[in-house]
């Protein structure tokens, strides 16, 4: 899942896989603005097969917020 | 017809002040007629029966008969006849151009413009400034009618969506409201500090935008001028805040709109921004989420661009622009640290608002981003 999770977040904001950690944040990558936050929602839904509500897409602020949401709909 | 006016060719009859067949003394008055300044009533050069050639409304050009007068009525008749065939066949022959009711001085600017007097749908006679006001439609509308025949078209496509729907609105704004704009820097740097914070303590996300909105709300709630539209002599105050945010997303331009922002926490507005945007991702937006905006704001903080000036929409009196966050090196007390801001700027119907209100605006905007952090840091 870890190496699912980077590889949408590199090509989603642009940075190579290597730089994604578990500690990637908005904070610390720059390009994680509103519009690239949708277009990673839809990205981990097409990649998971699942579908996020809004108020769960607002929960994700980090890869480990990421990693929690995706282990709790998916199991 | 005489002619009455200098620059007219033409006039219109209005109407007729004495039957067909009456007899008529040289200076009675027998129709009125319009020109291009002025209704006037024409009086006879002959006395005898009369013969009317031309019937109300129609336009006559400068020296043709519009009457025939004499003794003999049946001859007169006659003569009518023989004058409605000529004209039938005249009339046949003109170009719809030529038919046209306009004073020369609006033919001549026509003709140096390339204007075809049968696209200004004007009632009555055309005049100069409806060939010039025509000629400023004409632009705004795409240049639909002036060909440029040195450049060669690729290809076409059609404008459709929320690309036709901005067409007409932009078009309009441009039209009706005369627009001016000002400009401030706004430091980000506490409340990026403030959102970061906020969003590591309670797990959720919570925008920049989200925040601007709530901001922008409280601001309007003190400057409800700017929560308005002018119609004619009225200002017209909107009695709820409805900010609508212009959204390209895939080149698909919508405009999410946060209804009664003031009522509303950054966080709640992170998530009703976040449900309406998924909603058009999904293609299935519901139309009442894009439409009822009070007001606007521009954003275009995901982009390179450092500034720029938005349009007022239609029946709002303001839109905000929010242009990409940029970073400087400042000198604080001996330390050089890195700055943010933006360029916020603020496009006005200047026909109601001036640039001391909208200084004011962006001003307050300001102070309440700082009290708007207090808020989230007492929060934490």
């Amino acid at each position: 899942m870890d190496d699912k999770i980077k590889k949408i977040m590199s090509e989603v904001f642009s940075v190579s896989i290597e730089s994604i950690s578990e500690d990637s944040s908005r904070q610390n990558l720059e390009s994680w603005n509103s519009l690239n936050h949708l277009q990673m929602v839809f990205a981990l839904e097409d990649e998971f097969q699942i579908t996020l509500s809004p108020s769960e897409a607002t929960r994700i602020i980090d890869f480990q917020s990421v990693k929690e949401l995706l282990s709790n709909k998916i199991t | 017809m005489p002619q009455l006016n200098a620059n007219d060719s033409v006039a219109t009859l209005v109407k007729w002040l004495v039957e067909e067949g009456a007899s008529v003394t040289k200076g009675d008055v027998i129709c009125s007629i319009e020109t291009s300044k002025a209704i006037v009533d024409l009086e006879s050069d002959f006395s005898g029966k009369i013969v009317q050639l031309a019937t109300p409304k129609e336009e006559i050009p400068v020296s043709k008969p519009i009457a025939l007068i004499g003794n003999n009525f049946e001859q007169l008749k006659k003569e009518k006849e023989k004058q409605v065939q000529l004209n039938h066949q005249d009339s046949d022959k003109k170009t719809v151009k030529e038919k046209f009711n306009a004073t020369k001085k609006a033919r001549n600017l026509a003709e140096k413009l390339g204007i075809d007097l049968s696209l200004l749908n004007i009632e009555g006679i055309i005049k100069e400034k409806d060939v010039l006001e025509f000629s400023g439609k004409e632009q705004l509308e795409g240049q639909d009618h002036i060909e440029n025949n040195d450049v060669e078209i690729e290809s076409y496509v059609d404008l459709t969506g929320g690309r036709k729907t901005g067409k007409v609105l932009m078009l309009e704004s441009i039209r009706t409201i005369p627009q001016s704009y000002v400009e401030r820097i706004v430091l980000l740097d506490e409340i990026v500090k403030t959102i970061t914070n906020y969003e590591a303590k309670k797990g959720k996300l919570i925008t920049f935008l989200s925040v601007v909105i709530s901001v922008l709300a409280k601001t309007l709630e003190q400057n409800k001028r700017f929560n308005a539209y002018r119609e004619n002599d009225q200002i017209l105050i909107y009695k709820n805040i409805n900010i609508g945010v212009v959204v390209n997303q895939d080149n698909y331009v919508s405009i999410p709109t946060i209804k009664n922002a003031c009522s509303l926490h950054p966080t709640e507005i992170t998530e009703e921004l976040m449900r309406i945007r998924m909603s058009i991702m999904r293609k299935n937006p519901i139309l009442e989420d894009l439409s009822g905006a009070s007001f606007m704001v521009s954003a275009m903080d995901h982009t390179e661009i450092t500034r720029f000036i938005p349009i007022v929409h239609p029946r709002q009196a303001a839109t905000l622009a929010i242009p990409k966050i940029q970073f400087k090196l400042e000198d604080r007390e001996g330390v050089l640290s890195k700055v943010s801001y933006l360029n916020l700027g603020l496009s006005f119907d200047h026909s109601f608002l001036d640039a001391i209100q909208a200084s004011k605006v962006l001003n307050d905007f300001a102070d309440n981003l700082n009290h708007q952090k207090d808020l989230l840091d007492s929060e934490e």
